[in-house]
């Protein structure tokens, strides 16, 4: 059962119709505004999903039939990059927008200094590498294209696939030259496309598996072989074909192009991590039963790479057969409008544009000329890549499988792997290090494996590929320097890919980087944390602005140009004119640039108009930028350190002090509580006594209660005093101060207090200098102090002959009160304690005061302003002095 | 997990991608996938099939959980660094 080929046209034409409107519906709304769904996670995941072609569509049940599980390989690798290596993909994504790159030869050139050899050798190997991937789509789309038509010449057909491929292409992918290579359209038609492929393969799935009636029966007499493969499934050719695939979804050209340079948001990766493996879990799902049920049911000699469409077809299932045409032929074209649209920017930035630059003479520039030698030039790539595709698809003969063809791709652009990590992930990477490895892995990749898959008699003859040439066997194509027994893909992945490492790494060693390279090896292994300014190799003066102001209207147009210009120029300050040539500008305006020609063409375009100068300090400066960065920080982190540190010392101190007041106020109650256990002991105990008075005589009786009311007045005055000294130390006990004349205040308190020294035995002299003037006192304050000192000086008084002397004299300043007497003061050490609370004399057991008086004296003569001290005298006895100012003119006044 | 800083929540998030890459190869490369080698069906359909799309089906919830943490908490932050 076939259909039509009339049929099968007419279909293939509605349904690219349909993609094209969608593309430019989309690109029509997207000029004017923000789309939103064009830049969720899901569209972003469906265009990465272009990695499924019909290798995938028809190539994987192929494989599958022939190879058993090992077609599986190609997606597990990517499914372990994505869910495993998603930042590294995300760092690429970063870099690609800060450089504005434009393709996988514009990231790895402008990383080694935006060198063109480098992107005219990755341009080029990509070119190679892509030529056998697009005969693949070609050759699907023409044998599908015949198994459902039932047409014959397949030379023809796959001509005008190709001529058919590379208009639609053309008419798709270089409509514009955006800035940043983002086509909106064409996105949005693969992701459509992606819907349509995998529906299309879901439903032959689920037709088979319903069809053979579940799938234990599909794999009810299958034979071990089918599912493992004639050789060691698990063996190195597994571990290599794991490999190829994961490096593949990160370098191959269209999948750079989808996931890097069309990237709208690098959040959706995290998205598409998991849902992008989803995807391909579901395209591979019903791979194995299809191949099982091809191999069961298909007559012997049907090419297994076509199960998908004859299964259906071979059940009468026209629909069926012709959505599964469509579903291969919407993976053919997703991927080979991506690819040529990746190579052709790639070809047309860093081939064209570079041989285009010598002969652009300054003088006779029109605008957008160099717009549209670039479209131009990019519409010929493209031809010029389906062109190559064809050509290989005819020199093969076009009888490898799918697969076979796909992996020569793979391994192609693996290459790339070496640089492209190095690049982003070793400052110590180089140019040369990069031109080496990638020269001699390229040279061994087409040595070894892809002029070989041409088969025998194409490049290599028959005996050449036995032999070797000139008979030399080390030099055996598959088997090079005789490393015979392996897998011609294992021998040709692990002699490339292992001599482009080694050399990468080897030449970057062995030599040195120039300054832009270091520059731009900063600014991509550090994207995440340093925001270095461009490197500016530029000298220009105003002369030069309209030169660059006509050289961006040749590559952006006249408008944008303009517009740029405007922004430029407003950013700076100025409103009518053209923008100062300052170095952020110079810096804006090449990265503008780089968006549509790539950043070694820009950078070649400016330096042609401005002229280079050398790299200077400030730019060595940005080299040593992260160091410097680094040292900044450590710096920072050490103040704070010591900041900490010197709080941490403060808090201490502060905690030491709350500790010894803590204390004190323990002594101190504790103290308190003794000093009025004391009194209260022996008022209770004589109150007891005198509960039961018969038995007491009535003197003792009489004692008793004056002992008890002895005990009351001193605990009252204890407490008195305790009040005292608690307001006093609080700052609210009111002394007022009025002039008060202290010798009047001295002689009262003397004759006062000479009944006891009378009672004591104790002579009282009186020393008053002569005329002692007022001073702003408390009279009852004072008076208190000086009895409190006499009391103390009879009472401890010990001298066989005791004498107490009162003494006042005046200074410039003060006016001092002094009691001094003959019974040996107290010592130095005593000094130092005697004001504290409850601390007693060496004579106080004499007496029963609290220890209270001293402080409070001191408190009181402080709240007058003036002070109370021990003085030592030159014989080392010593005696106490109140002393008082003699007032200013404020106080004076105040009276 | 939303109680991380963003840096800390991403350096996670990176260093369980890690592990789970990881845990992927070794379950899917050799020797680690020698293990699945072995006769005989689940439910009519061979062992090596059933096993490896059940890894492949894991290693996708475990990225997907990693991912919704990262961008439940993330969303309006920088991505980065």
């Amino acid at each position: 059962m076939t259909l039509s080929g009339d049929v099968l046209l007419f279909f293939c034409v509605l349904y690219v119709g349909a993609l094209f409107m969608i593309a430019f519906l989309v690109d029509s709304v997207a000029k004017r505004r923000r789309v939103r769904w064009l830049s969720s996670p899901v569209v972003y995941t469906l265009s990465i999903s272009v990695y499924c072609t019909s290798w995938t569509f028809y190539g994987a049940v192929g494989s599958a039939a022939r190879n058993g599980l090992e077609f599986i390989t190609i997606y597990l690798g990517p499914t372990l990059v994505f869910i495993g290596w998603w930042w590294l993909l995300r760092k690429l994504v970063r870099i690609g927008r800060e450089q504005r790159i434009t393709s996988i030869a514009d990231m790895i050139s402008s990383r080694f200094g935006k060198s063109p050899s480098i992107a005219v050798l990755v341009t080029s190997i990509a070119l190679v590498a892509t030529t056998p991937y697009i005969a693949l789509q070609l050759q699907s789309v023409t044998r599908s294209y015949e198994a459902v038509s039932g047409a014959g010449d397949s030379v023809s057909t796959a001509l005008w696939v190709a001529v058919g491929m590379a208009v639609f292409t053309i008419l798709f992918g270089t409509r514009s030259i955006d800035s940043n290579e983002r086509h909106y359209g064409v996105v949005a038609a693969i992701a459509v496309e992606a819907v349509v492929k995998f529906i299309a393969l879901v439903a032959v799935g689920l037709f088979v598996v319903f069809n053979a009636g579940g799938l234990g029966e599909i794999f009810s007499d299958v034979p071990e072989q089918v599912i493992y493969g004639a050789d060691e499934i698990f063996g190195p050719r597994w571990t290599v074909l794991m490999f190829l695939s994961a490096t593949a979804v990160i370098c191959l050209p269209r999948q750079f192009h989808v996931t890097v340079v069309e990237n709208a948001d690098e959040r959706n990766l995290a998205t598409a991590s998991w849902l992008f493996p989803l995807y391909l879990f579901g395209m591979c799902i019903f791979i194995v039963p299809i191949a099982v049920m091809g191999l069961k049911t298909m007559p012997a000699g049907a090419n297994p790479d076509l199960y998908v469409l004859t299964l259906p077809l071979a059940a009468g299932q026209s629909e069926l057969a012709l959505l599964a045409f469509l579903g291969g032929f919407s993976s053919a074209t997703s991927m080979v409008i991506v690819a040529a649209i990746a190579v052709s920017t790639m070809v047309s930035n860093h081939i064209v544009m570079p041989i285009a630059l010598r002969f652009m003479r300054r003088g006779n520039e029109v605008s957008d000329d160099v717009r549209e030698l670039l479209l131009t030039s990019r519409r010929v790539s493209i031809a010029v890549v389906l062109g190559l595709g064809y050509l290989y698809l005819q020199l093969s003969g076009g009888s490898g499988s799918l697969a076979a063809i796909g992996l020569v791709a793979f391994a192609g652009a693996a290459q790339f792997l070496p640089s492209l990590l190095g690049g982003i992930f070793w400052r110590g990477a180089n140019r040369h290090g990069a031109l080496a490895g990638l020269g001699i892995g390229v040279a061994l990749w087409a040595y070894t494996l892809l002029l070989p898959s041409l088969g025998p008699d194409v490049v290599f003859s028959s005996a050449t590929l036995q032999d070797g040439p000139w008979g030399i066997a080390a030099l055996r194509p598959e088997a090079l320097f005789g490393l015979t027994g392996l897998d011609p893909l294992v021998h040709a992945i692990v002699t490339s890919i292992g001599v482009n490492t080694l050399m990468f790494l080897v030449v970057s060693v062995l030599t040195e980087e120039s300054a832009l390279e270091r520059i731009q090896a900063v600014r991509f292994v550090d994207v995440f944390r340093t925001q270095t300014g461009d490197a500016v190799t530029f000298q220009a003066d105003s002369r030069d602005v309209e030169a660059l102001f006509v050289l961006a209207q040749r590559i952006m147009g006249r408008d944008a140009a303009t517009r740029l210009f405007e922004r430029l120029a407003r950013d700076q300050g100025r409103k009518e004119s053209l923008p100062e040539p300052t170095d952020l500008m110079l810096q804006r305006l090449e990265r503008e640039l780089a968006g549509s020609v790539g950043a070694a063409s820009a950078h070649a375009m400016i330096t042609q108009i401005t002229g280079q100068v050398p790299v200077g300090m400030s730019q060595l400066m940005n080299i040593a930028g992260e160091t410097q960065r680094l040292m900044e920080t450590s710096r920072a982190l050490r103040e704070k350190s010591a900041e900490l540190e010197e709080t941490a010392t403060q808090l201490r101190q502060a905690n030491e002090l709350l500790r010894t007041t803590d204390a004190r106020k323990d002594d101190f109650l504790s103290q308190v509580s003794h000093e009025l256990r004391t009194p209260m002991t022996s008022i209770r105990s004589f109150s007891e006594i005198l509960s039961e008075p018969a038995n007491i005589p009535p003197a003792e009786q009489k004692r008793f209660v004056g002992i008890i009311h002895e005990e009351s007045t001193r605990l009252t005055r204890l407490l008195d005093e305790i009040l005292d000294l608690s307001r006093l130390e609080a700052g609210n006990l009111e002394v007022p101060l009025v002039r008060t004349d202290v010798h009047a205040l001295a002689h009262d308190t003397v004759d006062t207090i000479s009944a006891l020294a009378a009672q004591k035995g104790v002579v009282l002299d009186r020393q008053f200098g002569a005329d002692t003037p007022a001073v702003p006192a408390n009279a009852d304050r004072l008076r208190q102090v000086l009895l409190n000192l006499l009391s103390n000086a009879i009472k401890y008084n010990q001298n066989a002959d005791p004498h107490v002397t009162v003494r006042t004299s005046s200074t410039e300043q003060w006016l001092h009160l002094d009691v001094i007497d003959n019974g040996g003061g107290v010592s130095q050490l005593e000094a130092r304690t005697i004001f504290e609370k409850f601390s007693r004399g060496d004579m106080a057991h004499l007496d029963q005061g609290a220890g209270l008086g001293l402080p409070i004296s001191r408190a009181l003569m402080q709240a007058m302003q003036g002070d109370l001290k021990v003085e030592f005298t030159e014989e080392e006895t010593s005696f106490f002095r109140a002393s008082l100012p003699l007032g200013n003119q404020a106080s004076q006044a105040a009276e | 997990m939303a109680a991380l800083p963003p840096s800390r929540l991403l350096l996670k998030a990176k260093e369980r991608s890690l592990v789970l890459l990881l845990c992927g190869a070794a379950l899917l490369l050799p020797p680690g996938a020698q293990l699945f080698h072995v006769e005989g069906k689940i439910g009519g359909i061979p062992v090596v099939l059933v096993v490896l799309f059940l890894i492949w089906a894991a290693l996708i919830v475990a990225a997907r959980q990693s991912a919704k943490a990262l961008s439940s908490s993330n969303r309006d932050e920088d991505f980065g660094p």
